[in-house]
């Protein structure tokens, strides 16, 4: 990106403070306390005593529930030695690689662009669906998919045989409820993008004889870019979230084959009663969970100019 | 470069029709403006022209072959959108180069073609900047650009001076008549400024709701307009309407309005089918009426509502007779609101349009178009001289 | 121990900081309600423990009537606590966190009695046993559940055991005897290799395996078999180590290959659902099972009064016998024993009245009834024998009670559980992919055990 006239500007000051039209004082900070504190005690606080949990001794009850202490680095040993954490980040980064980059992206604008197109009751009817999908609580999402994929379900049925489709092919099939669950929202997000891609500069693509193809590849999806990133970060933050989904429909299983990091931590924490190892667990998911926040604020940072592209990501 | 030619085009939306029955010739190196007001099809009928609509019925030629299903990308037809439709991604070379990208053009001559254009349109130092970085006027440059980089045999704008301000806009005014000048390549221009019409074409065609009312020269469309609709639409402060009574006899056509009976000149006519004596819908133009104090009028009265000083000159408002009207007087006049003037209405510019259908009554053909004869007196044939 | 489980929804994180808000919320309100009235608080499972709501409702009011009537001074408060399993664990531990919020008397899972009386939250009962009559007539084991350092900590109010279910008809069919009696492993896998040759579209057995149903599935599945096996050992206690391979385990583990690799076994996406445990009961009653690793409640829960499911045929179609041991070793009876204990807080104020609350809960008839209503064994040997409790599902009652003293209780660790998830990996593992052998099963749960635990905390039994 190339610089710009007070585009960049330290993070502490506010375009209007730089403009000199507003200045934090006495007043200002008061009124900022009461969110200060609410965000101290109900966030910072909390989060903060979950990541020295992850490294004490604390069990959910035993000896160690009410006396536990500082263990050093005895947690962060046995995490770097835990073969299954590292198998469960690694099933992590293909759950939200496959289902949230991958699958809701493409399902999610393949969606936004046949409801951009399609006749009216189609375009009533497919909207109508997935929103549903997206709106329908995860236990729910998770029994339907459920029900869908292991035997005597339709999708083995399709298969014409009475295979077992959930527990033969784990993965895929949770990767592909989430994408179910979420591309209503990535497609309402991905539909806003596209409307904002104006009319005019498509059909000057036209004018200039651009194929149907060309237009989308060339024109489109650039101009959708930030759109589109935005996207991709949330929808992988509600992936990360979308604990409950992979834990009613298979548990982690079978075996670990769906164990990703949130599953994981719940069942050291509250199954195996391990406290501090399932918030050290837990800790994990906040930091790759900030990570894709802070992104997803730096390419959301609002532009000034309309549907100005942000350029490449500095 | 080539002919445009529109004939019986419709184009409907459900019950709707947007254009209606178009008939239209565009000559080789004309400059066409379609003017109207919003939503009077003339945008549609320019996206008809750029293949971007279709037609639903009717026959579109582009230099005598049918181009009704030609996609847009096929009809060397360059345009220039309303928001300019700049890719905002793209900076300003590959903006220009886009198009000659996508049609798989020699490289080495579109980059050749591009600096060239770039140089007559000024854009040379502008080459890589991205659109937002680029102001009202250079966005509206580079999208002129592109469309010229098409080499197109028709060149199609749609309201391209919209987005910029009242200085910019004469002065891009002038440079897309030099640039006509210079290419001589055949131009539908889409405006509902006026001024813009009068300005920069070799015709005008007026459109409402959906037709064609009149297409002529600007003097034609001006002086000769072809109902209260177009008579109405073109000058401004806009053309009086008046309730007035037309009769003809002998001595010529006589007109009564504001409380006094008005002879046209002998050049005047009614035309066909139009019965001789009636209730009419007169026209005159704030210019044609000369407002004076009282002391040397012997005209209808009227007396001051409004003044609107311009400077050189001052446009009143007026009550004469329960009508209102407005006129121009001269700058310098010491007028005050409530003040009575006496008008003189100029009987070579007045005009009469059928009470109903609002069509000019009045053949005009054989008017002088040219000379303009200085105001004349002396013909009131009733009423105090 | 009988309905659906209701998996947690929140994330860990989320339940952490939830459990780090609740360790400073204000204390059961209830306490300030009569400043001349004893409150006794009692917390217990609301949705789990009993068959339905109404009847843990009726049971839990019922209580509480006779309680003040018995004490016009007193008043009990009720702390019903919703959720599954491993919820009512958790809420329990998060109200012990505070004295001003635990509760005098709770229902406390077996397995982790060991953990909240180590925590220090339990009040030791011996000296309140002495004299109870009652108490004399529960089996050893059943009174040793509670007992942790030398001292009782927690009574038993209901256990439940495993036996096995067929099907006569299908059995009949077959051409197999009924009633049948098979007196170690092989006669049932005999008798479900002859099911599966003659009766092709029936499941010849059903045998818990994997993770989704947690250490029930191992209650109700493999723990049993491993308690008839040669070497029943799960925790050494000699040398403090998980044991992750011993010839019973691969006894078990053999078993549970023979099932699956020979096609005998239930389908993966019934085995594998999170309802796994309560799925054959239906099955059994459709006919399409034949023999079923069960646990007691089955009869109960076709009974009118339950319910889950209905079936009014139960006692002419479905047959029961104890579980054999592996090689028909004395007893050749082999069951797990799991259930609930109420214990009292080391932090209450009114030991005596919570006593009397427990003594009451513990008498016959609310024992009786907590039974039929929760799909319990009474662990009180004159209460078994009772008919109130044997007509109230022949002949299943009868059969579970008899098997009830010779049952096995887990390691009271909280480290069982991951030893219980070992085996419950090995058992799925060998479910799924039938061309698994016993050693790679072994290597399955060794493996997951030691890098949860630590290699150093378990060991092979030769």
């Amino acid at each position: 990106m190339r610089p710009e006239n007070g585009e960049r500007r330290g993070w502490w000051k506010s375009s209007a403070a730089a403009d000199g039209e507003q200045q934090l004082d006495a007043v200002g900070i008061l009124l900022l306390l009461p969110a200060t504190l609410l965000l101290v005690v109900m966030f910072i606080g909390p989060v903060g005593f979950a990541f020295y949990l992850g490294v004490t001794n604390i069990a959910l009850v035993g000896p160690t529930a009410q006396h536990f202490h500082f263990t050093g680095l005895k947690n962060l040993h046995r995490l770097v030695n835990d073969r299954l954490f590292w198998e469960s980040l690694k099933l992590t980064a293909i759950f939200l690689g496959a289902s949230a980059v991958v699958g809701v992206t493409i399902i999610g604008m393949a969606l936004a662009v046949l409801m951009q197109h399609a006749v009216t009751w189609l375009r009533t009817v497919v909207g109508a669906i997935v929103v549903v999908a997206w709106m329908l609580p995860p236990i729910t999402a998770a029994l339907l998919w459920y029900a869908f994929s292991t035997t005597g379900g339709t999708l083995s049925l399709l298969s014409g045989s009475d295979s077992d489709i959930l527990n033969d092919f784990p993965m895929t099939i949770v990767c592909l409820a989430n994408i179910w669950s979420t591309a209503g929202f990535s497609m309402l997000v991905l539909s806003s993008g596209l409307r904002t891609v104006p009319a005019e500069v498509l059909e000057a693509g036209k004018m200039e004889g651009a194929s149907r193809w060309q237009i989308f590849r060339s024109l489109t999806l650039p101009i959708m870019r930030p759109t589109i990133v935005t996207n991709v970060l949330l929808v992988t933050l509600l992936s990360l979230a979308n604990f409950s989904l992979i834990y009613i429909m298979t548990a982690g299983g079978p075996g670990n084959a769906t164990n990703i990091l949130p599953i994981y931590s719940y069942q050291q924490a509250f199954q195996f009663n391990k406290l501090a190892y399932g918030a050290l667990l837990g800790d994990v998911v906040v930091i790759i969970a900030t990570v894709f926040a802070y992104l997803y604020v730096r390419v959301s940072r609002p532009s000034r100019a309309g549907y100005r592209p942000q350029g490449k990501l500095a | 470069m080539a002919t445009v030619s529109i004939e019986q085009v419709w184009r409907r939306f459900g019950p709707h029709s947007a254009v209606a029955d178009l008939t239209l010739d565009v000559r080789d190196g004309e400059f066409l403006v379609l003017l109207g007001p919003s939503g009077c099809g003339k945008t549609t009928s320019l996206r008809m022209l750029a293949g971007l609509e279709r037609p639903t019925s009717g026959i579109i030629r582009l230099d005598d072959r049918i181009v009704n299903d030609v996609p847009p990308g096929e009809r060397d037809v360059g345009m220039v959108f309303q928001s300019y439709a700049l890719y905002p991604h793209m900076n300003v070379y590959r903006n220009l180069a886009f198009g000659p990208r996508i049609r798989r053009e020699n490289k080495a001559e579109t980059h050749k073609a591009l600096l060239e254009v770039s140089e007559v349109l000024g854009l040379s130092a502008l080459l890589d900047r991205r659109p937002s970085e680029l102001s009202g006027g250079q966005r509206q440059r580079v999208a002129l650009g592109r469309a010229l980089l098409r080499r197109p045999k028709l060149f199609l704008m749609d309201e391209p001076l919209s987005n910029l301000d009242a200085a910019l806009r004469g002065q891009v005014r002038a440079e897309l008549v030099r640039l006509h000048g210079q290419y001589k390549i055949t131009t539908v221009y889409v405006t509902h400024d006026q001024v813009e019409a009068m300005t920069m074409a070799d015709k005008i065609a007026v459109m409402f709701a959906g037709r064609l009312q009149q297409a002529g020269t600007a003097q034609e469309v001006f002086d000769n307009p072809v109902n209260m609709m177009v008579a109405t639409f073109i000058g401004s402060p806009p053309m009086n309407i008046l309730p007035g009574h037309l009769s003809e006899d002998e001595s010529g056509i006589r007109i009564e309005v504001l409380g006094q009976t008005l002879r046209l000149p002998s050049w005047a006519s009614i035309k066909g089918t139009h019965a001789s004596a009636q209730q009419v819908s007169v026209g005159i133009r704030p210019t044609d009426i000369i407002a004076d104090t009282l002391a040397d009028c012997t005209g209808p009265r009227a007396r001051i509502d409004f003044v609107e000083s311009m400077g050189a000159e001052t446009f009143l408002t007026l009550t004469c007779a329960s009508n209102k009207l407005i006129c121009r007087a001269p700058g310098r006049l010491r007028l005050n609101v409530g003040d009575e003037v006496g008008l003189v209405l100029d009987v070579n510019y007045l005009y009469a349009f059928d009470y109903e259908g609002g069509n000019s009554i009045i053949d005009r053909s054989g008017q002088a178009g040219d000379a303009r004869p200085h105001p004349t007196k002396g013909v009131v044939t009733h009423g105090t001289i | 121990m009988v309905q659906y489980k209701p998996r947690h929804l929140a994330s860990s994180f989320t339940a952490l900081a939830m459990g780090v808000g609740l360790l400073g919320s204000s204390g059961i309100s209830g306490r300030a309600l009569a400043a001349d009235k004893t409150v006794i608080s009692v917390a217990y499972g609301e949705t789990y423990v009993f068959d339905t709501e109404d009847l843990t409702k009726k049971w839990w009011n019922g209580v509480k009537a006779e309680f003040e009537a018995k004490f016009p001074d007193a008043t009990l408060q009720l702390v019903p606590i919703g959720g599954g399993y491993d919820d009512i664990t958790n809420k329990l531990s998060l109200l012990y966190r505070s004295s001003r919020t635990a509760p005098d008397v709770a229902q406390i899972a077996t397995p982790v009695i060991g953990q909240f009386s180590s925590s220090g939250y339990l009040l030791p009962l011996d000296s309140y046993l002495a004299d109870e009559a009652w108490w004399k007539q529960f089996p050893k084991v059943i009174q040793g559940e509670g007992v942790f350092q030398g001292k009782t900590y927690a009574v038993n109010t209901g256990e439940n055991d495993s036996q096995l279910y067929y099907n006569m008809d299908l059995f009949k069919k077959a051409g197999l005897p009924v009633p049948w009696t098979p007196h170690n492993w092989n006669d049932i896998l005999n008798a479900a290799r002859t099911i599966k040759a003659k009766l092709p579209h029936i499941i010849p057995v059903w045998l818990n395996a994997g993770s989704s149903s947690g250490d029930n599935g191992i209650l109700q599945g493999a723990g049993n078999l491993l308690a008839g096996s040669t070497v029943p050992t799960i925790y050494d206690k000699k040398t403090q180590k998980w044991v992750v391979d011993s010839p019973g385990l691969r006894e078990v583990l053999d078993f549970y290959h023979s099932v699956y690799s020979e096609g005998m076994g239930a389908n993966l996406s019934d085995l594998f659902s999170p309802s796994a445990v309560t799925i054959p009961l239906t099955l059994i009653a459709q006919g399409k099972v034949a023999i079923t690793f069960g646990s007691n409640y089955y009869g109960g829960n076709w009974t009118k009064l339950i319910c889950s499911p209905c079936w009014a045929d139960a006692t002419k179609v479905a047959g029961v016998v104890p579980i054999p041991t592996v090689d028909g070793h004395s007893p050749d009876i082999a069951t797990t024993v799991g259930g609930w204990d109420f214990a009292v807080s080391a932090s209450t104020k009114s030991p005596h009245y919570a006593w009397e609350l427990v003594k009451l809960m513990e008498s016959d008839i609310n024992q009786i009834n907590a039974a039929n209503w929760a799909g319990f064994v009474p662990a009180n040997q004159l209460i078994v024998k009772e008919p109130a409790f044997v007509d109230f599902a022949p002949p299943y009652n009868a059969v579970s009670a008899q098997v009830l003293p010779y049952g096995v209780i887990s390691p009271a660790s909280g480290d069982y559980l991951v030893w219980s998830h070992g085996l419950q990996e090995a058992t799925g593992a060998l479910a799924q992919h039938p061309n698994t052998t016993v050693d790679a099963a072994i290597g399955v749960m060794s493996d997951y055990v030691s890098n949860q635990l630590d290699s150093s905390a378990v060991e092979t039994l030769k």
